[in-house]
């Protein structure tokens, strides 16, 4: 039985971890800005959902949702240590690195709603439940981080 | 809009971990999300605590006057002592562990609600490094060999979003060492048992941690007899 469970828990995480995977680590990277924050985040979001089983209904939406919010507090909890990440060195295009400076130096509440809303392509409403906001304020969020993102884009473009 | 969906697709390029290992093989910490039957139950907390707060509130307005009560000034210059309110249970990782988003070798873990503190140790070249979550304090070269410098103390501080100081006191001792006992200010005394550094390790490792704002006064490490192989006084934090 144990085996079975086991196999069954294997697939079930393979086939989340095919739809959901990759392309929740590149949003909490691109959110965080730290691969090992990202990692941690989405790998602690995967095992917490998987070891609750069918007490989650929507494991896509509940394994965003946990993963923001790990590295949001994570992120958090760096900036009271007063420590910066680690950054190893890591290759990446060059318009992914801009776009990774750009939204850096943006607030991580503007950051966040653009990841969601801009690459993971979740509405406003949708980006406000993973973030624990209300969708007025990720409206809001977005619209101030879109002016600064595209000015950021624009001068490093010129 | 489609300017940035496109400056978005740049992503994609990014090439992620495969972490199907380590989620099925890492130890679980507290849950990240408050579920359903959770808010419900804090929703019911609010609401008794609501119904509580007028029922005192009425009493208050409604009660029988007494005579004022001379005033009582605190003595200037004279604080309540800090205290340490609370210990953490410590997860030990005896030989240290591996874990995704850990740097080098998980030694322990305190975990509470939605928070958890890690610590753990690098080797690098002839250095030993210890990580307290994201801050790191390293003392060369590969931690403390002699008698005289059996034990290292590092300490960590911060302030919760509602609540008194964490801190944290870790560090390295050597293999000798049966027991780290800490005082604390309020007159506090913490004993704990080093936990294996090896095979990764020369040295074995401390931590506790505690709630409260009291201050580390002393770190001692002992052998099995009882005997003091090394002391650290805490000047000041």
């Amino acid at each position: 039985v144990d085996a079975r469970v086991t196999t069954d828990r294997e697939a079930e995480l393979s086939r989340l971890w095919r739809e959901q995977g990759p392309r929740l680590w590149r949003a909490v990277f691109a959110y965080s800005g730290d691969r090992e924050v990202a990692a941690d985040a989405v790998a602690e979001a995967f095992a917490q959902c998987l070891g609750r089983g069918r007490e989650v209904r929507s494991p896509a939406g509940w394994i965003w949702r946990a993963a923001f919010r790990l590295a949001a507090g994570e992120l958090h909890r760096r900036t009271r240590w007063s420590s910066a990440p680690e950054n190893d060195a890591y290759e990446m295009t060059e318009p992914a690195t801009d776009l990774l400076r750009a939204l850096g130096s943006l607030p991580s509440k503007q950051r966040a709603a653009l990841v969601l809303h801009y690459y993971a392509g979740y509405t406003s409403r949708e980006a406000a439940r993973i973030l624990g906001s209300s969708p007025a304020t990720v409206r809001v969020h977005l619209s101030q981080g879109r002016k600064q993102l595209r000015r950021l884009l624009e001068d490093h473009d010129e | 809009m489609s300017d940035l969906r496109e400056r978005f697709k740049a992503l994609d390029a990014l090439e992620a971990p495969d972490l199907q290992q380590e989620i099925l093989t890492r130890p679980l910490r507290p849950a990240p999300a408050p579920d359903r039957r959770q808010r419900l139950v804090a929703g019911t907390l609010a609401g008794l605590v609501a119904v509580l707060g007028i029922a005192v509130g009425g009493w208050a307005l409604l009660r029988p006057r007494e005579a004022p009560r001379p005033v009582t000034e605190p003595t200037p210059g004279v604080t309540a002592p800090p205290q340490v309110q609370e210990v953490f249970d410590i997860e030990r990782f005896p030989g240290g562990s591996k874990a995704v988003g850990v740097r080098g070798r998980l030694i322990a873990r305190a975990v509470e609600a939605d928070r958890f503190w890690t610590l753990s140790a690098t080797r690098r070249k002839d250095n030993l490094c210890l990580h307290l979550n994201s801050g790191t304090v390293c003392g060369g070269p590969a931690g403390p060999r002699t008698e005289a410098g059996s034990i290292g103390v590092f300490r960590s501080s911060e302030e919760g979003p509602q609540g008194p100081e964490v801190t944290f006191v870790y560090g390295p001792v050597v293999k000798r060492v049966a027991e780290v006992s800490i005082s604390f200010s309020d007159g506090t005394t913490i004993r704990t048992s080093p936990i294996s550094g090896s095979p990764g390790f020369e040295v074995d490792f401390y931590v506790v941690g505690v709630r409260g704002t009291a201050r580390v006064s002393t770190v001692l490490a002992l052998d099995r007899g009882g005997n003091i192989l090394g002391t650290v006084e805490s000047s000041s934090d």
